[in-house]
């Protein structure tokens, strides 16, 4: 089923080029702060008590990732993405993913229409074409119909009948799942589960936050929100976190924390060669390294530091390990893994000599 | 805080670091040569003490090595990005460090830790507790290898198998002092001498074995019953000398003329096979051309004047005295009884060390493991079982022989000494040396062997 919101359609911004070579200036890190302050206040207005997991959204939002949003029903989830919608000022469709959606409903369809006297195809764009698309509980889609994001997720583009299509910019994929009544619901398999930045699990929210909602809410409607951002904003911001400098030693502590997934490799500890199949791929580098930089633009930092790494690594590689059966057994789940490997790989590599402590 | 003070933190950090560096490598290569050095020296001082004063100068060997670790480190392990990522945390700044060496901006240098004596904590403490611990041992053992003692060296060649040429070396004298009074027959002369010469041959080179010594054992005692045999014809020529002499004198009762002629005889036949042997070649001149002319037919026609008579058989008599006494000498030598056997010289008798008192010497017991004239008492005999001592049947050993020495002849009966007939407990009361012969007995090499085998508790336990 489709639905849409009285936003205004699929519209592109044009984006900058970063400033290559160049560290930002602290005027430019704080205006970059203030603006990410502000949204992050306005949607703190919209969804209370999940501090945390706003934050998390505008990393993802910021190093321009999809999000996949896991939680149980009646938390939040598609009102945080409403909500988002409506502070950026951006276009918004939401899918509401059943078994009997089909890849036409979300991407649209060439329909034969007469145009001039002439009869021709003429192509009808579908509810991808948006800045924010929501994906409500996408694995109620059939794997066809999940497929049919992929290049989408990936190019930023649709192909149909040979014709492809530019998907307006920035484009992002907000999806949800419900990790309960898994009946009749099919798996997002991996490939599909590698696109997504992050995988962030709602987490349910304590009681004084529940007294504020039902004491501030009216039939739980949330508050009125305003633009935060505009669009100029927003690709400034997206310019800033491209401008943010990751050094080398925390580029080659993700590439060692990313190959220490793999079971094969040498630097691997034991727990993951026994309970984890397949690591995780290049693409989890390169989203680690993207919303570290987000994460040290919004702690007002130039840099990214090893704190930054570690604050995003739960949420990127968590949904890209492979366990094997025997995790379960042994009760390891993916998030324990990616924890165990940020208390053992260390932060430099190599070691200082025994004669020297600080 | 300006760029070039951020350098010289961040060099000064590269810089300990290779100083640790220098430190880890340095105590392994130090403590391998400080260990090789030592065992080198403990091997000069053990097998080649002539180069020792010069083995020290290996010692500055280890300045060598710790130069060359030093050498090493001027290529460190780490790369600067690795140091100034942990000088970075180390200072707290969240990897704003980093970011200004790889891209310096002076906007943000001012955002740096500007207290001094931060950077300076965060510059590691040099604590050499690794190097100590690798280096002490080796230390204490290389200054303990120089403060060993240094072995004496013996400039005297080795020599090897000395017992075997000595015993065949003193078969060889007693054979030529034989030779020397001619007692031996010229066939078993050349046997003899031919069998000494192989002995000594095979002495030479090889060690001595338990047959090598059996055969030295069996040539001495060949040479004992040569001289056994002299010495029994040479008693019964003296004694029969010394009765015919007795006879002639005036004081004396006066002997039967068959007793004078079977004493007659008995003289005339022992010089017979004495100078069959040539034993008579040290007889003066005079008596042995009188001896000559006397003896015809194999008979002693002795002078009919008493004077004559008497003067032949004290010339006879004194002569075979002095035989007597070079044959007793022989013996003496032939016995064994050498130097050192005996506390004092002249105790020799028989080839036993009849004077001395060693035999109340604890730990010079003989076979018996007592003394000679302990009491024997016998109890039930032990089990068998289990006895891990093969019992061999030995040959008969030459000193086994209950003492068979001729010590004289002569036609009265024998003196009876207190001491002899008395109990053996009782003897010593009158013979403090009594038992002695047992005490001293000797075995041949073979069953000394099986003697020790019988006793030894390790293989029958």
């Amino acid at each position: 089923m489709l639905s849409s919101d009285e936003g205004p359609p699929g519209k592109t911004v044009s984006a900058r080029v970063p400033v290559a070579g160049k560290l930002l200036s602290p005027a430019d890190v704080q205006r970059a702060r203030s603006l990410t302050d502000r949204l992050l206040a306005e949607l703190g207005r919209a969804i209370l008590g999940q501090a945390e997991l706003l934050e998390l959204v505008a990393i993802s939002l910021l190093a321009r990732g999809h999000l996949l949003l896991e939680g149980l029903p009646g938390l939040g989830k598609t009102e945080l993405i409403k909500s988002l919608s409506r502070l950026l000022g951006l276009s918004f469709r939401r899918v509401q993913f059943t078994p009997d959606l089909l890849p036409g409903d979300i991407i649209g369809s060439p329909i034969l229409e007469e145009v001039d006297g002439r009869r021709r195809l003429v192509f009808h764009t579908g509810p991808i074409f948006a800045n924010l698309v929501l994906a409500d509980e996408i694995n109620r889609a059939s794997p066809k119909t999940q497929s049919a994001l992929l290049e989408a997720m990936q190019e930023r583009r649709v192909t149909v009948l040979g014709e492809t299509h530019p998907l307006p910019f920035p484009f992002f994929v907000l999806a949800t799942q419900n990790p309960i009544e898994l009946e009749g619901t099919y798996p997002l398999p991996e490939a599909q589960l590698d696109r997504f930045t992050f995988k962030i699990n709602v987490p349910g929210v304590s009681s004084e936050t529940l007294q504020e909602i039902i004491t501030t809410r009216r039939q739980g409607e949330p508050p009125e929100l305003t633009q935060v951002l505009s669009e100029s904003e927003l690709v400034e911001l997206f310019d800033f976190t491209d401008a943010i400098h990751l050094p080398t030693a925390v580029a080659n502590y993700i590439a060692r924390l990313v190959s220490a997934t793999h079971p094969t490799r040498d630097e691997a500890p034991d727990e993951v060669r026994r309970f984890v199949k397949f690591g995780a791929s290049p693409r989890a580098a390169i989203a680690l390294a993207g919303t570290a930089r987000a994460a040290a633009l919004i702690h007002g930092k130039p840099n990214v530091g090893f704190d930054e790494v570690r604050r995003v690594a739960r949420s990127v590689l968590g949904h890209r390990l492979i366990l094997d059966y025997a995790a379960r057994l042994e009760g390891w789940d993916s998030l324990k893994l990616v924890d165990r490997l940020l208390a053992v790989v260390p932060d430099v590599s190599g070691s200082i000599p025994e004669d020297l402590r600080a | 805080m300006p760029i070039d003070t951020i350098d010289r933190w961040i060099n000064r950090y590269a810089s300990r670091i290779r100083l640790g560096e220098f430190l880890k490598r340095g105590a392994e290569w130090g403590a391998a040569y400080l260990f090789a050095f030592g065992a080198t020296v403990l091997v000069v001082k053990m097998l080649i003490p002539q180069a020792w004063p010069h083995v020290l100068w290996l010692g500055v060997g280890v300045v060598v090595a710790l130069a060359a670790a030093w050498w090493l480190t001027r290529k460190p392990s780490q790369t600067r990005w690795q140091s100034v990522a942990r000088l970075d945390a180390a200072i707290n700044s969240g990897g704003l460090l980093m970011t200004l060496c790889e891209r310096p901006a002076d906007d943000w240098a001012d955002r740096l830790p500007q207290i001094e004596r931060l950077w300076h904590e965060a510059i590691p403490r040099v604590r050499p507790r690794r190097f100590a611990g690798y280096i002490t041992l080796p230390l204490l053992f290389a200054l303990g290898a120089c403060f060993v003692p240094l072995r004496n060296a013996s400039t005297a060649p080795t020599l090897y198998n000395t017992v075997g040429q000595q015993a065949a070396q003193e078969l060889e004298e007693l054979l030529n002092e034989i030779e020397k009074e001619q007692l031996l027959g010229e066939d078993e002369e050349q046997q003899l001498k031919k069998e000494v010469e192989k002995l000594t041959e095979e002495t030479r080179d090889t060690p001595l074995t338990h047959e090598k010594w059996e055969t030295v054992d069996a040539l001495r005692e060949r040479m004992k019953v040569r001289l056994e045999t002299a010495a029994m014809s040479l008693a019964k020529a003296r004694g029969a000398a010394a009765l015919l002499a007795d006879s002639n004198l005036s004081d004396t009762p006066q002997m039967s003329l068959e007793r004078s002629e079977q004493l007659e005889n008995d003289l005339a036949e022992s010089l017979q096979k004495m100078m069959q042997k040539g034993g008579l070649a040290g007889v003066p001149k005079d008596l042995k051309e009188q001896l000559q002319r006397l003896m015809k037919n194999g008979k002693l026609q002795m002078p009919k004047d008493a004077g004559d008579r008497q003067e032949l058989l004290d010339e006879l008599k004194e002569y075979l005295d002095k035989e007597n006494d070079k044959l007793n000498e022989l013996r003496k030598k032939c016995s064994g009884c050498k130097s050192g056997q005996c506390d004092k010289e002249g105790e020799c008798e028989g080839g036993q060390c009849e004077g001395n008192k060693s035999g109340s010497r604890p730990g010079k017991g003989g076979i018996t493991r007592g003394r000679g004239d302990a009491d024997l008492t016998f109890g039930d005999e032990s089990d068998r079982q289990g006895a891990k001592f093969k019992e061999v049947v030995l040959p008969k050993g030459f000193r086994d022989q209950p003492k068979d020495e001729v010590l004289g002849v002569q036609k009265r009966a024998p003196d009876e000494e207190a001491a002899e007939v008395a109990p053996r407990a009782a003897r010593q009361d009158v013979d403090p040396a009594a038992g002695q012969a047992t005490w001293n007995r000797k075995l041949s090499p073979r069953h000394r062997n099986s003697v020790r085998r019988y006793f030894d508790s390790r293989e029958t336990n």
